[in-house]
């Protein structure tokens, strides 16, 4: 079975994040070139960016995605990559292989992976408060420094890593998820509906809909690390055997009925915008079929 | 690691614990969200969708409790879904009206907290939609109280799975309401918007028990008594041997004739009993209360003309319960009030013929007021039967039994005929002809009455009951046709009058030449009616086994059924308002039978009788409005 390719509506968005975040990044050539190498290497290694399109296409669904949209969504993605390098580091899940290369602490060593991290943390909060009015600015940035904060994506890998090799509950494992996926995924809907002048009632749509996308996101990541194919996912499989996945409870075809559910709830929760909402439906389908 | 894997059902309910796969309520409320909206639509707009959910939830619940209430008003399934639908626009109104209330009260409280206005508008949400909650489950509870009397432990499982419905519905509302607040105060600091929390199952649960216990609770405090009557409690019948027949006469004036002058059977004892204060000009209510031996709050028929409810078959009375009057009120002020008539509908217990026809007795009633639509086992010809027979067409619950329609139908011509001519003769020489005019029309009505009541296809050897509209009717058509009579016209209307006594006692005579006189009791009951300026009504006891030696006693019409009950050799029911006059029978009788007791007579069925054919209300409506009985 091959993956679905990616909604054309997609396609554009991805580009289009990718060339501002190319633009964002600092050149190879600039000193420290070996951090500067290695965030680039993460950030722009080839991937779906799905957080990303959640924001453009949450911004189009609610008015326009601008320039500052565009400027949000690359920040998204660079605070993701960071959290990916952060991920992969060997004292914490030690993965060797991200995007369908070796991690960047294996291609840079660890001590540069952790610059790069924090080197695109910064890049991306920088970006909002300069691409930004102010007051917005003020909003997006507490918005995706709760997301990734103590209490978000931090605690979710916390209690990720105390819970190895331990046995954890449903509720247990859905607070990490929660944390470490959903909370960047409702992060992206809302700062991209912020970024087009969405009222709440627009925003709270979107929060449903990037909560429930989350979560399916994840299983289907738990899904693929259990029957996937490293050269589709573009990383290593079977590496979460010490872990309690979503997969541990439901069985695989449980937890491919659940990805299912959430994403078509996912949807329902757009039916206020009816049709101008296709993009982010086609986005949730892909979600819930994607193999890599 | 491998944990136990779970079921899908049962991790599904466990995402939608934790917020997932649940769009439900909260998108209900909010949405559509197509664009920017101030605080004052975004009020509007969830106001209206709680509004309909309340209407959708609580009207058909609302509607189960005035069915139970107010049985009149709600004949049937159509009716029920009728009122539902209007309560379902009240609640409509009420729930959006609260909505708005509610959240534009919570805003102003957070505004008017100052530093403390962030921790405020964290709290508003939960604290209006608690107060919602707590209001509508309030309510839903004294509303199965007030439809179930009774302790809830007698019926423990409706109980429970009507308080969990209440408690499912409380919650909803208030939920609603919660978001719309969370909303409204949202769009005002966006940073308010409400995160998941976790733990929601346990607080979900918690919240189910404790708004469950309090409804129970509330419910336990307001119960009051059930009826547990029996519909027919079983006692033993002593046959007298007597014929009871009973005439009622409305519009009597005893200032013109004396009772003793309409007695059928001049011949046999008689004692008379007055009826003071008798000028209730209602001839339904107060026929009624002959009928039943109750007042009106006890019988429900507490008025002739009624108002129906636009699109209802049933009908309440303007001056009824605080309920009644409230939908009259309320009715009235959208103009969506009918006018209606009274009817057997509106009555909850049993007449005198009922009682004795339950206990096996040969009964018969003819033209009483509020005796349509007719149901066994007594034979009925109701208040309409005299207008189904001359207008003809499918019988719609007029006459009991049914099959006596085709025969009564078939002789209509010359019954009709005959009480005509009866009339016609016996108001030769009155003049004016207006007046001469008025009185045949209404001598026709109490001649054709009294010829159906002695039709041999009716049966009733045992009880025969009927009532005679004619006198009162004419006076009342009198009494309207000259503002300012002149004297010579005042001196032929009182001749025309006087000649209509003379014609009642024939009638009655005639009454008496029909049965057999020495098994025959008659009770002659008489009503000052709309327009005579008396205020003051009588009984009298004329057969063999009436005292002769009685002389005028005071009584009163709840007195009535249970004398003619007694003298039918039935006991008579402790819960009656009115007793058997023993001293009108005479001293032979009334030692030979005396009063016997029971608890009571038990409840009217609740099933009624079956309609169909042709309906007669807009006729009959206006056949009374002619009549002057209504407006």
């Amino acid at each position: 079975m091959t993956s679905p390719r990616l909604p054309q509506s997609l396609v554009a968005q991805q580009a289009r994040v990718t060339t501002a975040i190319g633009r964002l990044l600092p050149s190879e050539g600039l000193e420290p070139r070996t951090v500067h190498g290695a965030m680039r290497y993460t950030a722009l290694a080839p991937s779906k960016r799905v957080r990303a399109a959640v924001t453009v296409l949450a911004a189009e669904l609610c008015g326009r995605a601008n320039d500052g949209t565009i400027a949000v969504a690359a920040s998204i993605e660079l605070v993701h990559s960071a959290s990916l390098i952060l991920d992969d580091l060997p004292s914490m899940d030690n993965a060797p292989l991200r995007r369908g290369k070796p991690a960047c602490h294996v291609a840079f060593g660890e001590a540069v992976a952790v610059l790069a991290a924090f080197g695109l943390l910064n890049l991306a909060f920088s970006t909002v408060a300069r691409g930004l009015d102010p007051v917005l600015a003020a909003r997006v940035a507490t918005l995706i420094a709760d997301a990734i904060g103590s209490d978000g994506l931090i605690a979710g890998q916390a209690e990720d890593l105390a819970a190895t090799e331990r046995e954890i509950s449903f509720e247990t494992l859905e607070r990490i998820h929660r944390r470490k996926t959903g909370a960047l995924f409702s992060a992206a809907a809302v700062a991209g509906a912020l970024t087009a002048g969405a009222p709440p009632s627009q925003i709270a749509a979107l929060e449903a809909y990037a909560k429930n996308l989350g979560l399916a996101f994840q299983i289907v990541d738990d899904l693929l690390d259990v029957e996937g194919d490293p050269a589709e996912t573009g990383k290593a499989t079977r590496t979460d055997l010490k872990k309690t996945t979503f997969v541990s409870f439901s069985g695989v075809d449980g937890a491919r009925q659940l990805a299912g559910e959430l994403c078509a709830t996912a949807d329902a929760a757009l039916a206020p915008f009816g049709a101008r909402a296709e993009p982010l439906r086609q986005l949730s389908a892909f979600v819930a079929a994607r193999r890599g | 690691m491998s944990p136990e894997q779970l079921p899908v059902d049962e991790l599904r309910e466990k995402l939608k614990d934790l917020g997932y796969l649940r769009t439900g309520v909260d998108r209900f409320v909010l949405a559509p969200a197509r664009q920017e909206r101030s605080p004052a639509r975004i009020a509007l707009g969830a106001g209206a969708r709680v509004g309909l959910l309340a209407g959708a939830l609580l009207g058909p619940a609302a509607a189960i409790g005035i069915a139970a209430r107010l049985p009149q008003l709600v004949t049937g399934t159509r009716d029920a879904i009728v009122v539902a639908i209007y309560l379902a626009l009240l609640f409509t109104l009420a729930g959006a009206a609260i909505t708005l209330a509610t959240a534009f009260l919570a805003r102003g409280a957070v505004r008017l907290s100052g530093k403390s206005g962030a921790r405020v508008a964290r709290l508003a949400p939960a604290v209006a939609g608690g107060a919602v909650t707590a209001a509508c489950l309030a309510y839903l509870a004294l509303w199965w109280g007030a439809i179930n009397p009774g302790p809830a432990w007698s019926a423990p499982v409706w109980t429970s799975l009507a308080l969990a419905a209440a408690v499912s519905i409380s919650l909803v509302i208030g939920h609603a309401v919660a978001v719309t607040v969370g909303a409204l105060l949202a769009r005002d600091s966006p940073a308010l918007l409400v995160k998941p929390s976790t733990g929601r199952r346990r607080i979900a649960f918690a919240l189910r028990v404790v708004a469950f216990a309090a409804a129970a609770a509330l419910l336990v405090a307001t119960v009051r008594p059930a009826d547990t009557s029996e519909l027919t409690p079983a006692f033993a019948v002593i046959p007298t041997g007597q014929r009871v027949i009973v005439i009622g006469i409305d519009g009597f004036d005893p200032a013109l004739v004396g009772l003793s002058d309409l007695l059928p059977d001049p011949t046999k004892p008689t004692a008379i009993a007055s009826v003071p204060s008798a000028a209730d000009s209602d001839p339904a209510r107060v026929w009624t209360t002959i009928a039943t031996g109750m007042p009106p709050a006890s019988h429900g028929i507490t008025a002739l003309e009624l108002r129906r409810v636009a699109g209802l078959e049933g009908a309440v009375a303007p001056e009824g319960s605080p309920t009644a009057r409230a939908i009259t009120a309320t009715t009235g002020l959208l103009r969506l009030g009918r006018p209606a008539i009274a009817s057997g509908t509106q009555r909850k217990l049993k007449t005198f013929w009922e009682v004795a026809a339950e206990k096996g007795l040969s009964t018969a009633v003819v033209n009483w007021w509020a005796t349509w639509p007719a149901s066994g086992p007594s034979t009925v010809l109701s208040d309409r039967a005299l207008l189904r027979l001359e207008r003809t067409g499918p019988l719609d619950a007029e006459i009991w039994p049914p099959q006596l329609y085709d025969r009564l139908r078939s002789e209509w011509p010359r019954l009709s005929e005959e009480a005509r001519r009866l009339a016609e003769k016996a108001f030769e020489g009155i003049e004016p002809a207006a007046l001469r005019s008025v009185l045949i029309r209404s001598a026709t009505f109490d001649a054709i009455v009294v010829l159906l009541a002695m039709h041999p296809a009716i049966e009733a050897n045992d009880l025969l009951a009927l009532y005679l509209p004619g006198l009162d009717i004419a006076q009342h058509s009198l009494a309207t046709a000259e503002s300012t009579p002149t004297g010579s016209a005042l001196a032929a209307r009182t001749t025309g009058i006087r000649t209509y006594y003379a014609f009642l006692s024939r009638l009655t005579r005639q009454i008496a030449g029909g049965v057999e006189r020495d098994r025959a009791l008659f009770i002659v009951i008489t009503h000052p009616g709309r327009v005579s300026s008396a205020s003051v009504g009588g009984i009298a006891l004329n057969g063999s086994i009436a005292s002769a030696s009685s002389g005028q006693t005071a009584a009163a019409f709840v007195d009535v059924a249970p004398t003619i009950l007694f003298a039918l050799g039935l006991p008579s029911a402790a819960d009656l308002s009115g007793a058997p006059l023993t001293t009108m029978f005479g001293e032979q009788f009334a030692r030979r039978h005396p009063v016997r007791v029971v608890e009571t007579y038990g409840r009217r069925a609740a099933e009624r009788a079956v309609r169909g054919g042709q309906p007669l209300d807009q006729e009959m409506l206006d056949r009374l409005r002619s009549l002057g009985y209504v407006r």
